[in-house]
């Protein structure tokens, strides 16, 4: 939906196309939500790649290295992504 | 005597590890969960003994689940850690290794899935492994059998690795370890991984779900029917019966040879140990069973029942839950007692208490989902599916309604993908025969036990005593024989029974939907009930036990007077 905005500053990852990567800015959430994300190694700092997303809000599957993981629609909401810029 | 702790993320071949060292099968499986609590094998090396646990698999050392708390208590009761790690995953695993050498137990790291590198064009040092942990490295493939003798003579060596200096950032210390032993060839994706895509494509992921699920019931049907037919029900009436029949003969005392062989030839009707007790057991319910956990082995071996629970996770949002209850309600089509111990990987409370309900109320286990499909199809197609639709109805609306009224917000849906896998067709057979043999030695005991009970209540005329107390109410408010009240007490024991012993009462269709629904809701088995208490606690055990009854009592004395009303209608 908002996914054509040029945004320069962190997105969250359901606004990420999918098959793009970016750097992990933020992780929005209680010790519980950030504590599951760093143990498979999300944290901020790190680049994750969507592999995909479902319709009607479904969940969001992403890979960090060979590992792939699908989390709640709500849970994506809450990591804050940025892209990299393209090289000019 | 020492005590070695099997320790990893989930998923990582623990479970496989532990049943190649001390020769215990145990079921594994291609997803995170397949074990939620810790199991215990002895082995003897070098004459001296050896207790090994296997154990949940974590992801650090923090506990969110049941089933976590249970791996951390193991870590600190153990006396030597064998960390198993994926080989093919080694930046991930590493996170939950530098913590356990942070720990300062003797630690020995196993690198399974070894044979898997090379495919995926990872190749791994080992050695400089060895030297940056200070932990011995042994690479294994416990699904080929390859390396856990040297696992196991490297016990001696165990040794507690290299604290990471305080305040060290640990995704950075596994960056450079990573960048220092292992380097990845860049090669094309494999069948197999583009399978993995598709499967969680929007749309491909909803199509495989739908095949997977008709061809997966189709087959069951398919191989269940065809073994019934041409093998068991053949095997049956021309050589067992006439056999066993022929043997009782010659046993002296009329009440003893009832028990064994009943008084009617019909296997459904004669309620023999030996003729319906069999019956029901080999040839009813076995072939659905085995065809059944042939298949489902498959789709977990193979690594799909994590990607199906992202295709249902939406659908599960509708009823209080996230994708990863479905996985629960699977295992419970096959049998409900290691449905409910698998609800230990969820976190909440509140959804746990919500997936069991749905667990034990969406479907019948299989025993009784084969007895409802044999005796149902004497009536007609139809009956079995109005049967198997209204359980599922009302579980979907009960859980819509627990959804209101407990407190507290939607869990989401957290759950590692890994990636599919061919799976070992040895390995396959042999998680099958456990499951089959697990079923055979409930089944007799129970069985006979069950047969032994009716025939005491029948010979001492408590049956007629029952049926007299509250026959009547069954009649006016099920409008079944009031006779059935006998099958109701023995349901607790195990539900294929009460199905089975409805045949004698040549029930309508109607009446044969009805009490089936009313039997595999009203109560839960004795082993699952159990299970109950254990997950829950008493208390809670009951509340749900109780919210399900009144559920069975409502539905099918609605579903009476609907009957009844229709009836009416008609003959106006």
């Amino acid at each position: 939906m908002h996914k054509k905005i040029p945004s320069i500053g962190p997105i969250m990852l359901t606004q990420l196309d999918n098959g793009a990567s970016a750097r992990v800015a933020e992780l929005k959430g209680g010790r519980q939500f950030v504590g599951r994300l760093e143990a498979m190694g999300i944290v901020p700092g790190t680049t994750i790649t969507k592999s995909s997303s479902s319709i009607m809000k479904g969940p969001v599957v992403l890979k960090k290295g060979s590992t792939q993981i699908a989390i709640g629609y709500a849970m994506a909401q809450r990591i804050m992504v940025e892209q990299n810029k393209p090289n000019p | 005597m020492k005590k070695i702790a099997l320790i990893g993320n989930p998923n990582v071949g623990k479970s496989l590890v532990f049943s190649r060292i001390t020769g215990i099968a145990v079921v594994s499986a291609n997803y995170v969960g397949t074990t939620v609590g810790v199991k215990i094998g002895r082995f003897k090396f070098h004459g001296d003994d050896y207790e090994l646990f296997d154990s949940p698999g974590l992801y650090s050392l923090e506990a969110f689940s049941k089933a976590d708390e249970a791996a951390l208590k193991l870590i600190e009761d153990c006396d030597i850690i064998v960390n198993v790690v994926d080989a093919t995953n080694l930046e991930r695993n590493l996170n939950l290794t530098l913590q356990l050498i942070d720990k300062g137990k003797p630690l020995v790291v196993c690198l399974n899935f070894w044979d898997e590198t090379k495919h995926k064009g990872i190749s791994l040092d080992e050695k400089a492994l060895d030297a940056l942990l200070g932990v011995p490295v042994v690479p294994t493939s416990a699904n080929k059998n390859e390396g856990i003798t040297a696992l196991v003579e490297t016990l001696e060596n165990a040794r507690s690795g290299k604290r990471s200096p305080p305040d060290t950032d640990r995704w950075s210390r596994i960056g450079s370890i990573i960048s220092a032993v292992q380097k990845m060839e860049h090669r094309h994706h494999t069948l197999l991984e583009r399978l993995g895509d598709f499967t969680l494509h929007p749309v491909g992921g909803l199509i495989t779900a739908i095949l997977a699920l008709f061809s997966t019931f189709f087959l069951v049907r398919l191989i269940g029917e065809g073994l019934v037919n041409h093998l068991c029900g053949p095997l049956f009436a021309r050589l067992y019966d006439p056999f066993i029949l022929s043997a009782v003969g010659h046993v002296p005392g009329a009440f003893i040879r009832d028990l064994l062989v009943g008084r009617t030839l019909d296997p459904l009707q004669s309620f023999g140990i030996l003729t319906t007790g069999v019956y029901i057991a080999l040839v009813l319910v076995f072939p659905y069973f085995f065809s059944f956990y042939l298949l489902f082995g498959f789709l977990e071996d193979f690594g799909y029942l994590p990607r199906l629970a992202v295709v249902l996770d939406t659908f599960f949002h509708r009823i209080g839950l996230h994708g990863e209850s479905s996985i629960p309600v699977m295992l419970g089509l096959g049998c409900k007692v290691p449905a409910l111990l698998a609800t230990r990987v969820l976190i909440s409370r509140r959804e746990k208490i919500l997936t069991m309900t749905l667990v034990m109320m969406s479907a019948p286990c299989l025993p009784q989902s084969a007895m409802i499909i044999s005796l149902g199809l004497r009536y007609s197609v139809g009956t079995v599916i109005t049967i198997f639709s209204i359980l599922l109805g009302l579980s979907l609306f009960m859980n819509t309604l627990l959804n209101k009224v407990t407190k507290g917000d939607p869990a989401e849906l957290f759950i590692e993908l890994p990636s599919y896998r061919l799976p070992s067709p040895k390995l396959l057979l042999k998680k099958l025969r456990l499951r089959i043999l697990d079923y055979l030695r409930e089944v007799f005991p129970l069985i006979a036990v069950g047969v032994v009970i009716i025939n005491i209540l029948d010979f001492f005329k408590i049956i007629g005593f029952i049926s007299n107390k509250v026959g009547g109410l069954i009649t006016t408010v099920l409008g079944l024989p009031g006779d059935i009240a006998s099958v109701m007490v023995l349901g607790f024991l195990r539900k294929d029974i009460s199905i089975a012993l409805l045949a004698p009462f040549n029930l309508s269709a109607r009446q044969f939907i009805i009490a089936s629904i009313f039997m595999v809701l009203y109560i839960p088995c004795i082993a699952s009930l159990f299970t109950l208490i254990k997950e829950l606690g008493a208390f809670s055990a009951l509340k749900v036990v109780a919210a399900v009854l009144v559920c069975a009592v409502t539905a099918s004395s609605v579903l009476h007077l609907g009957f009844l009303l229709w009836d009416g209608m008609g003959m106006r």
